[in-house]
């Protein structure tokens, strides 16, 4: 059978943009299965935010690497579960098409601007690159596209002629955004970009790609452990916990009517500026082995609010509206609710 | 038209006629006798009615064939001596041990003093220009400036040379010479074409008189000959040569059984085994008169004891070191006089000391030795199994050894008469068919003297026997020099080793001689069906 | 970029003078000399010191030493002792013979070593991987006599394809520069191996990935690219050994080149033809090295910009 080189874009400002569905990817080892997510969904609709919220090893990155279908083989292993970008179930296609939709419909950046570079080749060339493939444009158009496209991250374009190594790490962060915004693609997925960078720089590239957003409309899956920065520039928020989405909703929802005690024991972990006496509240114990789920609730070890149900077998997604759903066995009980006083986008 | 036909058919015919002639003419010039064989006066037998190879090689190690400069007379590296049995002709040659004419027809001497050549007046050099005396003597005072080679060796006794004319030549010795012919026959002393070498001085020494023209040459890699047509001697069918240099024994032998080269001189001892079991290769041997023998340093306060060299001489094993050292090639004596074994006057009635561990062990309880360890200096390659038997043997009757391998040049430098490092050296040594080449190894302070064998009455009696005319004489006298060398044993004599020439079945008209002057310039093959 | 090499280039004269002074004095040291072989065993003691006087023998060695640098400082590499023809002339008429085995070696070796180790890389741990490693494993430890008589008999005398040995014409070139070439194709390929390995765990390859590169260009241009270092190291080792005489395939293949010329020099106590093969070799050594570096510059620009002094790429920075 010939290789299905085309791709039918689907353009509906009405329906989702990105519909990620009860997916499941595992990394299959010699001697254990590391169930890195599993059964997620979520959805983004043209020109919207959400931020994938969670600590390390939550599964996010491995969540946002399958939207791209570039989970690292043969150990990853994407078991079931669908994910749909303008109409086409990105699981499903072959490399050849792959190839087309990456860089063009969706775009993928990076946590460590320093090793994301090829140090080999000019940023320019790095950028034209991704133009060369994906429009059909001589080198001299690409170049020039390049070099526009280092101005609007605020990179004169006359260094498109130099080398990653002389430029510092906030600049990097800001060449490998213009690499992925170079053909305007609909979706951009951004992997804790401004982790590896110090603060005053966060707030620049944290700027910058707000601005890019508003001038081009692009989706964003804002992958993060910082839920300050879910707060500035996210519209929705979704909160994994060991390879699943235990509360996901709007940023109001999520910030200030918080249901699921992990999400709660996120913001309780956040230094209040204002209240300088008080002591952190930790969440006690660690992440479970991703090797040795529990058959239950994954965080029911750690959670104070858990009782013997909560381990007993799998949990379903409750939905509480429209827009906020959660996976606790507490809100069986309709009564139930959690400590937290008030809404924390004050704090 | 009709008239061009005419001739031309005139032509052909007379073509024919005439080189029927020709073909009988060389028909003719094959003496008589078994083919492959070779007559008394140097003639080779060729095989009748059948075809021969144009082109042949001839390969070998670097002791032979490693030419790097070709330069005869004034280099005095062994391997020019095939180049130059090819190239060059002397006055006079050596065959089975006597004198035949060469370039000379004819000469008389009345005292070994003074001597006349009368030459040949019908040779060629390669370069067209004919051969006279003049040239004789242009070569001679070449070979007499070059000191330290063979060359100068053979003429540095020439007091006189004259040319009464062109075909005629007089020489005078310094002192009494019987063995000036031998000198003369010996293939170093060729003669050269002064006008080529002052055409050309780096290749104008190329030029000869001999059989074959050199036609192409690299250092150290292969020199190319191509038959002189214009030769004064017998013709051979072969008409171009090459010898070449080949590093390693397997890939002698690969190339000899792939067809690339057709005779080898030298191989590996295993690599012979494959060479002689192949039915598509014959082997011929010839046992030279150069000689191993382990010489002791007189000086040395262990080796310079009799007792000492005694009980080694009891103890020596010869036929293991053939067995070991030359695969079995090699004529192990059986008297037991330290001479080279086809040399004139060999005296055999010496008796050869056969091994017996109680009589070595006797000997060395009457020596000084008190359990020191003694060093014996050998050379690379089998010349170190020698030692190697020899201290495995000493080990029987309590004598440590101690091993010290060294290339050629180390061993030069070692065992020297004048500061002499060596206790006990094995060796080779080249004696000649004349017993006066005895000189360079007993003679007191002789460059060759590898045992710094001091013995006034040994000189006087070699000084003595060089100017004895008589050859009843000359034989007493040194047949007496042999007696005394036997008593005090500076050298012990191992055996004479043998030269192995492996050809393709097809080739002949090699001639191997004793004095290892092999002769390959009327190599042949027979074309197989 | 051009006072980078001038500066190394410059550094072949401590490397000229260093090395000459090692090997004359080695071999002066050595028992022996070249005049043992110039004489016959009726050479009077006369006349061996009249020999040994005519190449100064009888001087001390660091009266000759100075005589060959004095020669040398003129340009002057000095006459063979033993061919009486210059020194320079011996070497140049082998050279071509070792480069073009060299230039053979390098062409088999590294064209076929560079995909065995880019496919060995991205099928790693897989049979493919396997079997490459174990042919390297089999290529790097296999003497090169050996591999160089095997050769001899499979294809010179088996199946009589070609010469066994010399130097007549393009035939006789095949054995010998499988030979070696093989040989530096093992190297080659091991390194290109690990260098790849590294590389393909690089992020910048994924971030070429996610820009929808196609795989193959991201093995070949991004991967390679970057690999070039480690790689451009091994094949500049390796070819220095080459040309500076595979002594041993020479031998094996009778083929007249630099490395049997310098051991027959060695072996004949030639000071002069020995010293000035030493000498010769350690420059085309030398230069050779140096062109890797530059290939280095050539390849990664970091190392260009290193090369090309500090003000250029500070000013870089700062902006």
């Amino acid at each position: 059978m010939a290789e299905e080189t085309t791709i039918d874009r689907v353009d509906d400002s009405e329906e989702f943009l990105l519909e990620v569905k009860n997916l499941t990817v595992h990394y299959v080892l010699e001697t254990e299965r590391v169930e890195a997510v599993n059964d997620i969904s979520f959805s983004l609709k043209k020109g919207r935010t959400i931020g994938l919220v969670g600590e390390t090893g939550a599964g996010k990155t491995t969540a946002a690497l399958s939207i791209l279908n570039l989970v690292p083989g043969p150990l990853g292993v994407i078991e079931s579960g669908e994910i749909v970008l303008s109409g086409n179930n990105v699981l499903k296609l072959s490399p050849k098409q792959l190839e087309k939709i990456r860089g063009k419909d969706v775009s993928m950046i990076f946590q460590d601007p320093m090793t994301s570079l090829n140090p080999v080749m000019t940023v320019g060339d790095q950028i034209a690159e991704s133009v060369k493939l994906h429009e059909k444009v001589n080198n001299a158009a690409a170049y020039r596209r390049a070099m526009e496209m280092l101005e609007l991250v605020g990179i004169p374009g006359m260094r498109a002629s130099e080398y990653p190594h002389q430029f510092s790490g906030g600049m990097k962060q800001r060449v490998v955004i213009a690499i992925a915004l170079a053909c305007n693609p609909k979706l951009l997925i951004a992997d804790e970009p401004t982790t590896a960078l110090d603060v005053t720089i966060q707030a620049q590239v944290l700027d910058m790609i707000g601005q890019l957003k508003e001038k081009f409309g692009t989706a964003i899956v804002m992958i993060t452990h910082d839920l300050g920065v879910v707060a500035e520039i996210c519209d929705e928020v979704a909160v994994m916990y060991a390879g699943k989405i235990v509360e996901s909703g709007t940023l109001d929802d999520v910030f200030n009517h918080t249901t699921h005690p992990y999400t709660e024991g996120l913001f309780y972990s956040i230094p209040k500026i204002n209240n300088k006496k008080a002591s952190l509240v930790p969440i006690p114990g660690l992440m479970p082995d991703p090797t040795k789920l529990p058959k239950g609730c994954a965080f029911a070890p750690r959670c104070a609010y858990a009782f013997e149900e909560c381990s007993a077998d799998k949990l379903s997604l409750r939905k509480i509206n429209q827009t906020h759903s959660v996976l606790c066995r507490a809100y069986d009980n309709p009564d139930f609710h959690l400590n937290l006083k008030e809404g924390h986008n004050n704090a | 038209m009709k008239k061009c036909r005419k001739s031309a058919l005139v032509f052909l015919s007379l073509a024919m006629v005439f080189s029927l002639l020709i073909s009988c003419g060389s028909a003719a010039d094959s003496p008589s006798g078994t083919p492959g064989t070779f007559t008394e006066d140097g003639q080779l037998v060729l095989p009748t009615g059948v075809e021969f190879v144009d082109d042949l090689v001839v390969i070998s190690d670097n002791n032979k064939f490693s030419v790097i400069d070709i330069d005869n007379p004034a280099s005095n590296v062994l391997t020019n001596r095939w180049i130059d049995t090819l190239v060059y002709d002397t006055l006079v040659d050596c065959v089975a041990g006597k004198i035949v004419p060469s370039l000379a027809k004819s000469w008389e001497t009345a005292d070994s003093k003074h001597f006349t050549f009368k030459l040949r007046d019908d040779v060629v050099f390669h370069n067209g220009e004919k051969f006279t005396a003049k040239d004789v003597i242009y070569s001679f005072q070449r070979h007499q400036a070059a000191k330290g080679t063979q060359a100068y060796d053979n003429t540095k006794n020439i007091e006189t040379m004259n040319a009464p004319d062109d075909y005629t030549i007089e020489f005078t010795t310094k002192d009494v010479d019987v063995d000036f012919l031998m000198e003369l026959s010996n293939v170093y002393t060729s003669i050269l074409n002064q006008k080529a070498i002052d055409a050309d001085a780096e290749k104008g020494a190329w030029v000869g008189t001999g059989l074959w023209k050199i036609v192409g040459f690299a250092s150290n890699d292969y020199v190319k000959f191509e038959v002189n047509s214009s030769y004064w001697g017998q013709a051979t069918p072969t008409k171009k040569l090459t010898l070449k240099y080949v590093v390693e024994p397997s890939t002698r032998l690969i190339q000899l059984q792939n067809g690339e080269a057709q005779a080898c001189f030298q191989l590996d001892q295993t690599d012979y085994q494959y060479a002689m079991a192949d039915p598509a290769f014959r082997y011929e041997t010839v046992t030279v008169n150069s000689s191993m023998y382990l010489a002791f340093n007189m000086n040395d306060k262990i080796t310079g004891d009799i007792n000492f060299r005694k009980a080694v001489a009891a103890v020596i094993n010869r036929a293991d070191m053939i067995q070991v050292a030359q695969a079995g090639f090699g004529e192990a004596p059986t008297d037991g006089s330290w001479w080279g074994i086809q040399t004139e006057f060999r005296n055999t009635d010496i008796p050869l000391i056969k091994q017996d561990i109680e009589l070595a062990k006797e000997y060395l309880a009457k020596s000084s030795y008190k359990g020191e360890e003694v060093e014996i200096v050998a050379g690379n390659g089998d010349w170190v199994k020698h030692a190697q038997l020899a201290q495995a043997e000493l080990q029987k009757i309590g004598v440590k050894i101690k091993i010290f391998q060294t290339d050629a040049n180390g061993l030069f430098a070692y065992a020297k008469y004048d500061g002499n490092q060596a206790q006990m050296v094995a060796y080779v040594g080249p004696f000649s068919f004349s017993a006066s080449s005895i000189k360079s190894f007993l003679y007191p302070g002789s460059v060759a003297n590898r045992a710094s064998y001091n013995n006034q009455e040994v000189a006087k009696l070699i000084d003595q026997a060089t100017v004895t005319i008589d050859v009843v004489e000359r034989e007493k006298l040194y047949k007496q020099i042999q007696q005394i060398e036997a008593d005090e044993l500076p050298f012990i004599y191992l055996y004479a080793r043998t030269t192995v020439f492996i050809e393709d079945k097809n080739v002949g008209g090699v001639r191997l001689s004793a004095d290892a002057t092999h002769d390959i310039s009327r190599i042949y093959m027979v074309k197989s069906k | 970029m051009l006072r980078y090499v001038l500066r190394r280039i410059l550094w072949l004269i401590p490397v000229i003078i260093c090395v000459s002074f090692i090997i004359y004095t080695l071999l002066s040291l050595a028992p022996g000399t070249i005049v043992d072989k110039m004489i016959t065993d009726s050479t009077t003691q006369a006349e061996l010191q009249e020999i040994m006087a005519k190449y100064d023998l009888d001087k001390p060695m660091v009266y000759r030493y100075a005589k060959y640098m004095w020669g040398l400082l003129q340009g002057d590499l000095g006459t063979s002792q033993i061919t009486g023809s210059s020194v320079w002339q011996s070497f140049i008429a082998r050279l071509p013979n070792t480069l073009w085995l060299a230039l053979a070696s390098l062409v088999i070796g590294v064209g076929l070593s560079l995909p065995l180790g880019i496919l060995a890389a991205k099928y790693s741990s897989t049979i493919w991987d396997n079997l490459t490693t174990g042919f390297t494993l089999i290529g790097m430890s296999m003497p090169s006599f050996w591999l160089g008589l095997l050769l001899l008999r499979w294809f010179s005398l088996d199946f009589k394809i070609f010469p066994a040995g010399g130097n007549a014409g393009l035939k006789s070139f095949v054995l010998p520069a499988i030979t070696s070439g093989l040989m530096l194709m093992a190297m080659v390929t091991r390194q290109t191996r690990s260098a790849m390995l590294e590389v393909l765990h690089s992020d910048y390859l994924r971030t070429a990935r996610a820009k929808g590169v196609p795989e193959k260009s991201v093995i070949r241009v991004h991967a390679l690219g970057n690999a070039w270092i480690p790689i451009i190291t091994t094949i500049g080792n390796v070819l220095s050994r080459t040309l500076a005489g595979q002594a041993i395939v020479e031998s094996v293949f009778s083929w007249p080149g630099i490395g049997r010329l310098t051991i027959e020099a060695v072996e004949q106590r030639d000071v002069t033809l020995a010293c000035g093969c030493v000498i010769l070799t350690s420059i085309i050594y030398v230069l050779l090295l140096l062109l890797v570096d530059i290939m280095y510059a050539v390849v990664d620009p970091r190392i260009r910009a290193q090369y090309q002094g500090t003000k250029k790429s500070k000013k870089a920075v700062m902006a």
